[in-house]
């Protein structure tokens, strides 16, 4: 991890008609970081994302790409960002055509961006083995696979274009258990082999403090907390993230007392 | 012989075997954690009771007796009468269950006639100390609601209110905090544990820590058996099979910093299971074996492993 600021969101607000779905939100992400940003449904997670991604308009604020002023970037210039800035979905299911090959998936953003379709295929058995999953899945269609195999396809497309940063929205609420350990250990493995940022949208503090570096608590659209993830799991200083922390059942905690 | 019993349950899916051989036993006033991944069979197990298979699939074998009344004798026109009133069900997301163009208080009144010989003004009353039961602050205004003007936190509380009644002897609950924000799960765990009455209940989750927190036994599936089952502290402390120790590892944990651990793998699908022991292509402690299908031994802590932990 360097020190560079990879992106930076100053003052950000969001409106929704007379509703403000954020306001004020200021934080930094460096390069190679992953970043956890945290709350419960309606607390703006989500719409922060979708600001970042310029899926949403900003309504005031700056936020700031390997330097550059992105907030308003509309059509080519947008698409020129998303080259080094992907995004995963929550749902895995209703992300990937059910009438694409894994191949075809994985290869869409190399072809759409100029790349040669022997380059692409090439590339896609690559990114497969990045994700860990095997070869022959390629020819299959989505529905072939199962949740945690999706959310790990929807990962390597992301992966394709070589992003600097990959914000994902909720990636591992819709799996089980243990695939969601599966999934979390995975984004630590890419960063560390790729050097890739993540950006992750979680209500989760207990999952995350596994795998992000620093987290962002956000509660009705305004920032409660930031800082190291592992100081915000110990020694949370606001009621609030001590709240999100102990909403987590333990399963060796609740029998302790047994 | 109160309370729920599976006997030697089998279901299949055209020739597959989706669930195979599945025995459990929950006493009234109990709930029994039934958890595994998507694909073990919990849910099919537990919707195979109401009469809820998704078509194609058929009980091939074994007994559902519910209050001594074996529930795998009844017609298909013979259970509905029995849905909402002697079995509540309290499904994962309410909001796909609810009718979207029905105000929550007419859903509720309905299930409440059906079922109860009451007038339609005693009903509606009965459907707003419903809502007020299951904890919605002003009950009167939110009957006149419609399922979107609600939050998936208050649409579950809703699920639980028509699930319960009607006093059912038996509450099956399939997953019912997955949709919901962390914060929110206890709230709705708790409240089933207190509207539950006298029931037995089956609490269907992939979280073993929802189901520490609310059940009395676990019983942990693996592609369509029961691997283990015990009472939830011993279960948590001392668990035998390594299916159950790696889905322990696995869970998000309050004092731990550093990468969860995860199980390498994944099921196998039901047209394709291994030999034996479904679980031993992933297993560490595989053994020869582990080909042969281990007998599921034990008395208050049943294992189905050939090599149990200690």
């Amino acid at each position: 991890m360097t020190d560079t600021p990879l992106l930076t969101l100053e003052n950000i607000g969001v409106r929704y008609g007379k509703h403000l779905a954020l306001t004020g939100l200021t934080f930094t992400l460096r390069a190679g970081e992953i970043l956890a940003l945290i709350g419960e449904s309606g607390s703006g997670k989500t719409t922060a994302a979708r600001a970042i991604m310029g899926l949403t308009p900003a309504c005031a604020g700056h936020i700031r790409f390997q330097g550059e002023d992105i907030t308003h970037l509309t059509g080519k210039a947008r698409r020129r960002i998303w080259r080094r800035m992907q995004m995963v979905f929550q749902d895995p299911s209703a992300s990937l055509s059910p009438r694409l090959t894994i191949a075809a998936i994985i290869a869409e953003p190399l072809l759409a961006h100029g790349h040669s379709a022997a380059a692409a295929q090439t590339k896609a058995k690559d990114l497969l083995d990045l994700v860990g999953l095997p070869q022959p899945l390629l020819t299959a269609p989505p529905t072939a696979l199962s949740g945690g195999q999706r959310q790990r396809v929807a990962i390597a497309r992301a992966l394709a274009l070589e992003p600097k940063l990959i914000v994902a929205d909720e990636p591992m609420s819709a799996l089980d258990v243990s695939v969601k350990a599966q999934i979390a250990n995975l984004f630590v493995d890419i960063r560390d082999r790729t050097g890739t940022a993540f950006l992750i949208v979680a209500h989760d503090l207990a999952l995350m403090a596994g795998i992000a570096d620093n987290a962002v608590v956000l509660q009705s659209g305004k920032l409660v907390e930031q800082g190291p993830m592992t100081a915000m799991m110990q020694t949370p200083a606001e009621d609030y993230t001590k709240m999100l922390r102990d909403a987590c059942l333990d399963p060796f905690e609740l029998v302790a007392g047994r | 012989m109160t309370g729920l019993h599976l006997k030697n349950l089998d279901i299949h899916a055209g020739k597959t075997a989706i669930v195979q051989d599945v025995a459990l036993h929950v006493p009234k006033g109990q709930v029994l954690g039934l958890v595994g991944e998507s694909g073990s069979g919990k849910s099919m197990t537990v919707m195979s009771i109401p009469h809820l298979l998704p078509s194609g699939c058929h009980i091939t074998a074994g007994h559902i007796i519910l209050d001594d009344q074996d529930l795998t004798l009844l017609t298909d026109k013979q259970m509905p009468p029995l849905r909402g009133a002697k079995i509540g069900v309290i499904f994962q997301d309410p909001f796909t269950s609810l009718n979207p163009v029905r105000r929550i208080g007419d859903l509720l009144a309905e299930v409440i006639t059906r079922h109860q010989n009451l007038s339609p003004a005693q009903a509606k009353a009965a459907a707003i100390a419903a809502l007020d039961e299951v904890g919605l602050p002003d009950a009167a205004a939110k009957a006149r609601a419609y399922p979107h003007e609600m939050s998936g936190g208050q649409r579950q509380r809703v699920g639980i209110a028509l699930a319960l009644v009607n006093h059912p002897s038996l509450v099956i609950a399939d997953e019912p905090t997955t949709a919901l924000d962390p914060t929110v799960q206890v709230h709705i765990l708790d409240l089933i544990a207190k509207r539950m009455e006298d029931a037995a209940a089956i609490l269907v989750t992939h979280d073993l820590g929802a189901a520490a927190y609310l059940c009395t036994r676990i019983a942990v599936m693996y592609s369509g058996r029961i691997v283990e089952e015990a009472p939830v502290a011993d279960l948590v402390r001392r668990p035998r099979h390594p299916y159950t120790a790696a889905l322990l590892a696995a869970a998000p944990r309050l004092g731990r910093i550093g990468r969860p651990d995860s199980i390498p793998g994944q099921p196998p699908s039901p047209g394709a299971r291994p030999q034996g022991c479904a679980f031993a292509p992933r297993c560490a402690r595989a053994a020869p074996e582990c080909t042969v299908q281990p007998p599921f031994t034990g008395t208050d802590h049943k294992v189905a492993c050939h090599r149990p932990l200690q």
